[in-house]
């Protein structure tokens, strides 16, 4: 089951894949979440995450270009498995069926707005 | 942009120490990526400083690099054998290295054991924190000194007058007379005490029969072995000791025997307040000072020792305002009852207080052998790994990794060190005995835990110490020419071993030279002439025993009708060899004024000149011609003369000592003698007369040399007089030896030292030879064939090692010059280093070496060249 499962971070980190492939490398990845969600993140947090998620077969790896940007050396390129696209499925699914269950107006009336 | 600027070196280093290789390129590129964009943003500081943090952050386990890990503990079993096998093929280095590794760590093992013993002083106390000893210092116009003993009021006071001090106990030494039936016992070794003594100090398993068994007069505590003597196996509590003076002391408590490590020994103890009610002596419990008693003080908690110091010192010249007036002070100190037996080196200290400094040059020196005995191992094993080249190879070939060779090498080694051990374990225990005569210690252990945990540890620092420069230089060898028998280990020594030799000999070197000196400092000490006829006069203590004083005349008489013996000289308190007490005096200068100085002080009868065979300086010694003497007459010697500026010994006639109506005047100098040993130079003495009440000793000058035909004549003679004392009689020139024995102690254990490393040292030629000759035997055979004789042959290999030697002299002879130096310096009288040992070291040195080498050598060249290239 855990292995099936994603954190709500592994989640941010899939989706920041796939929503910008030709920067899906560690940093690339840390920034993006850390726009988009306006928290800290640290990179070792990120790579961390994608190692394990490499690891889980969700991701699969393999080495980029160097660039001077980085002291010449090369970047680890991540992308979607067959594995993580039904990770995410799920997990959009899962949450989907949720938000069905609620009406909108229900939430408002009910914090009085 | 910023590529000239870098992030820390270092930080990239530590990443790349921890981090997988398959990681590290992708991490550090990121790191830099942040790192150029900090740069910009928040400047270089910051920017290297976070690269740092997140080189640090990373370092997690997912990160870290995996070893490749070979299981190789399957390989043990077989090493182990391998291991046996290979020691059993070559029986002759084997026993070599057990040999020089067993002695190396039977001395370590002993040296240790003294050491610990010597540490352990004075431990066993439960207040030891808190007991200071308080001794002083001395100063007057005309000199100082810092002496053990203080003032009776010292601790007869101090507690009531210092809230810092909780209580304290004075410490004499005395020897009772105890009646048994008829029988008078002199018992030594009473201690002279405050009843408060058994709260300071610990001394094990009291059984008393009240809280405190020193309180009530007329009480007495004895150890068990007393206990035994005087009342066998009853219960000794309650029971009475009989006095000669007609008192008796009962038995109020019982310790067992006084630990050897104890500064403080005692076979009784006694209130001081008991002797002085016995022997009707005189309260001096307001006596600040003068040296009279060790005084100890049990301070309370947290006290702050130097003010303490201060505030005695002050409180006391107060007391003794009179004292300074005349310019006599006394400073106060305290020393911790931990320190004293191998810090405290003051005038009538214990005698058996040790040396801070012996333990550490013995500490050094345990280790400087364990390290030679090493190198032997090093050496041996390095010469001889031609003979496991092939092994080697083979296994390389096969497919074993540097790790595994060295694990089989250091498993050899590992199996070498524990044989050793055993062996020195039993060489130890041994040489116990002769251990224990040496250093007198009677209870060493040599399986105490502390110290078994400690040799464990030193065992396998050996191990790895001595196994690991072989097993790296085995494994490294080039498995391809191992096998095919191309590979040369070259013929001289590598460096390296040469080093190890030379240091070797640098130690053997430095020892032997020492041995030297100490040996001929030694005699000159034997044959040193003390100003005394020291050969020739026996000492016979009787405590003061009213019955001999009341019948000295008798004796006399009796004793000088002996055809044995030529005088003898009744004494009170003056034997001089145990150091002299010493008392204050007025006494006049050159220029006629008096000024007040301490001097040292024998008190004899007139006969004393002729008994010990001084020589007079000038004027006359005492004489029952001049009755005045008794009360008006002294005499000095001539260090009295220099001290105080008399200008020559007839000058000297005719000075006086103190002020009417006790004035005496000087009528005779005698020449110097040594009465202190020859670690100090003489000091000004004066003698006076003293009357048969006083009497304590007898000193006995005899003709011929059948001490034992002396011993007997004296024995019926005096039995035939006082047949109720008994003869205690010793030996001058015996207690003179043993004001030396710490120096006959060291030149013992240097001795034993220097020969040890000369065998280990040898042993550790004798194995290096062996292999270079084996090495060179192709050339050696060659050389013969080409028509070099035996002899040109062995100078060569000689040669050879004669450079090394000559090398290890030249660095050993200031080294031990100045240790020499030192150790000479302790004494007044010395030998001075002469080239001379020097010398004699190095010729010895050579000869042995020589002598090793040609020994082993010479049966390997003679061998046929023939048989030896027939296989070529």
């Amino acid at each position: 089951m855990k292995g099936t499962n994603l954190g709500e971070f592994e989640e941010y980190i899939l989706l920041t894949i796939l929503a910008q492939p030709e920067e899906a490398y560690s940093v690339g990845i840390a920034k993006e979440i850390e726009k988009v969600t306006g928290r800290k993140v640290v990179h070792s947090v990120v790579h961390a995450s994608l190692t394990r998620l490499v690891k889980k077969g969700m991701l699969q790896d393999a080495m980029g270009e160097a660039t001077s940007q980085r002291g010449g050396k090369r970047k680890r390129m991540y992308s979607l498995s067959r594995a993580g696209i039904v990770a995410l499925e799920k997990a959009r699914d899962q949450r989907n069926a949720l938000w069905d269950r609620i009406s909108l107006s229900q939430i408002k009336s009910a914090y009085g707005d | 942009m910023g590529t000239n600027v870098l992030p820390p070196a270092l930080a990239i280093r530590f990443l790349h120490l921890y981090c997988k290789e398959e990681l590290v390129e992708e991490l550090e590129g990121s790191f830099y990526e942040y790192f150029n964009e900090r740069k910009d943003r928040r400047g270089l500081f910051w920017a290297r400083w976070f690269f740092w943090l997140d080189v640090v952050l990373h370092c997690r386990p997912y990160v870290w690099k995996t070893r490749k890990r070979q299981n190789s503990n399957h390989m043990l079993g077989n090493h182990l054998k391998v291991s046996i096998r290979s020691l059993r093929k070559n029986p002759l280095n084997t026993s070599l290295n057990i040999i020089g590794l067993a002695t190396g760590l039977a001395s370590f093992i002993l040296i240790n054991l003294w050491i610990d013993n010597e540490l352990s002083w004075d431990q066993f106390h439960d207040k030891k924190e808190r007991i200071y000893r308080i001794p002083n210092t001395f100063r007057s116009e005309a000199e100082t000194f810092s002496q053990a003993v203080s003032g009776p009021a010292l601790g007869a006071q101090l507690h009531h007058i210092f809230s810092e001090v909780n209580s304290a106990t004075r410490l004499g030494r005395e020897t009772l007379q105890i009646k048994m039936g008829d029988e008078v016992y002199f018992q030594s070794d009473i201690g002279l005490v405050d009843p408060t003594f058994l709260d300071i100090f610990s001394f094990p398993n009291l059984v008393e029969d009240q809280e405190t068994p020193l309180d009530e007069l007329g009480s007495i505590v004895i150890t068990k072995s007393l206990a035994t003597k005087y009342f066998g196996d009853e219960n000794p509590i309650g029971k009475e000791l009989a006095l000669v003076e007609g008192n008796s002391l009962k038995v109020t408590g019982v310790v067992d025997d006084v630990p050897e490590t104890s500064q403080i020994q005692f076979q009784a103890l006694v209130s001081m307040e008991t002797i002085r009610r016995i022997w009707g002596s005189n309260n001096y419990d307001d006596n600040w000072g003068g040296g009279w008693f060790h005084t100890y003080l049990l301070l309370e908690e947290g006290v702050d020792v130097a003010q303490l110091e201060k505030d005695i010192t002050a409180f006391i010249r107060e007391k003794l305002s009179s004292w300074a007036e005349q310019g006599m002070y006394y400073d106060y100190f305290l020393q911790p009852l931990t320190s004293i037996h191998l810090k405290s080196d003051l005038r009538y200290d214990f005698l058996s207080n040790g040396s801070l400094q012996q333990v550490l040059v013995f500490r050094w020196s345990a280790i400087v052998i364990l390290l030679l005995a090493c190198i032997n191992y090093i050496n041996i094993s390095t010469a001889n790994t031609v003979y496991r080249s092939k092994q080697v190879g083979l296994r390389k070939v096969l497919g074993a990794g540097k790790g595994s060779i060295m694990g089989q090498m250091l498993v050899e080694t590992f199996t070498i060190v524990l044989l050793s051990t055993a062996l020195a374990y039993l060489l130890a225990y041994l040489m116990l005995p002769l251990v224990s005569a040496i250093t007198s210690y009677d209870q060493l252990n040599l399986f105490e835990p502390g110290g078994l945990i400690r040799i464990g540890g030193v065992v396998l620092a050996l191990s790895l110490l001595s196994g690991a420069v072989p097993a790296f230089t085995i494994a490294k060898y080039n498995a391809l020419k191992v096998i095919r028998g191309t590979l040369r280990t070259g013929t001289e020594l590598g460096l390296l071993r040469k080093g190890l030799v030379v240091a070797q000999f640098i130690a053997t070197g430095v020892l032997l030279i020492s041995m030297i000196v100490i040996q001929n400092q030694m005699n000159f000490i034997q044959k040193q002439s003390l100003g005394m006829k020291t050969n020739e006069v026996m000492h016979i203590s009787f405590q003061g025993s009213q019955e001999v004083q009341q019948r000295a005349s008798v004796i006399r008489d009796r004793l000088l009708s002996l055809p044995e013996v030529r005088d003898l000289s009744f004494l009170h308190n003056s034997y001089p060899v145990d150091g002299l007490s010493n008392s204050g005096a007025e006494i006049e200068t050159a220029d006629g004024t008096f000024i007040r100085s301490s001097i040292y002080t024998l008190r004899v009868d007139n006969h004393f000149k002729e008994t010990f065979g001084l020589e007079l300086a000038s004027g006359r010694f005492f004489s029952d011609e001049f009755p005045a003497d008794s009360t008006r007459s002294v005499l000095v010697n001539e260090a009295t003369v220099a001290n105080f500026g008399w200008g020559s010994p007839e000058q000297g006639i005719g000075k006086k000592f103190g002020q009417a109506p006790n004035q005496r005047t000087v009528v005779g100098v005698v020449r110097d003698f040594n009465f202190e040993g020859l670690h100090k130079p003489i000091e000004p003495v004066r003698i006076l007369p003293t009357t048969a009440d006083r009497y304590t000793t007898l000193a006995v000058r005899f003709k011929g040399d059948n001490t034992l035909q002396v011993i007997n004549s004296l024995q019926s003679a005096w039995d035939e007089v006082v047949p109720s004392i008994p003869l205690d009689l010793s030996m001058m020139s015996d207690d003179i030896k043993r004001q030396y024995s710490t120096e006959y102690n060291f030149r013992t254990i240097f001795v034993a030292f220097s020969i040890i490393s000369i065998i280990i040292g040898c042993l550790g030629l004798f194995g290096l030879v062996t292999a270079t000759v084996n090495q060179r035997l192709k050339e050696i055979s060659v050389r013969k064939v080409l028509g070099a004789s035996v002899l040109s042959i062995l100078v060569m290999i000689n040669t050879y090692f004669v450079q090394l030697i000559a090398i290890a002299t030249i660095v050993a002879v200031p080294i031990s010059y100045y240790m020499m130096q030192n150790w000479l310096n302790d004494f007044s009288y010395h030998v001075s280093f002469s080239w001379w040992y020097v010398f004699l070291a190095i010729t010895g040195i050579m000869a042995i070496t020589v002598l090793t080498i040609s020994s082993n050598a010479i049966k390997t060249v003679r061998r046929n060249p023939a048989e030896v290239l027939q296989d070529e």
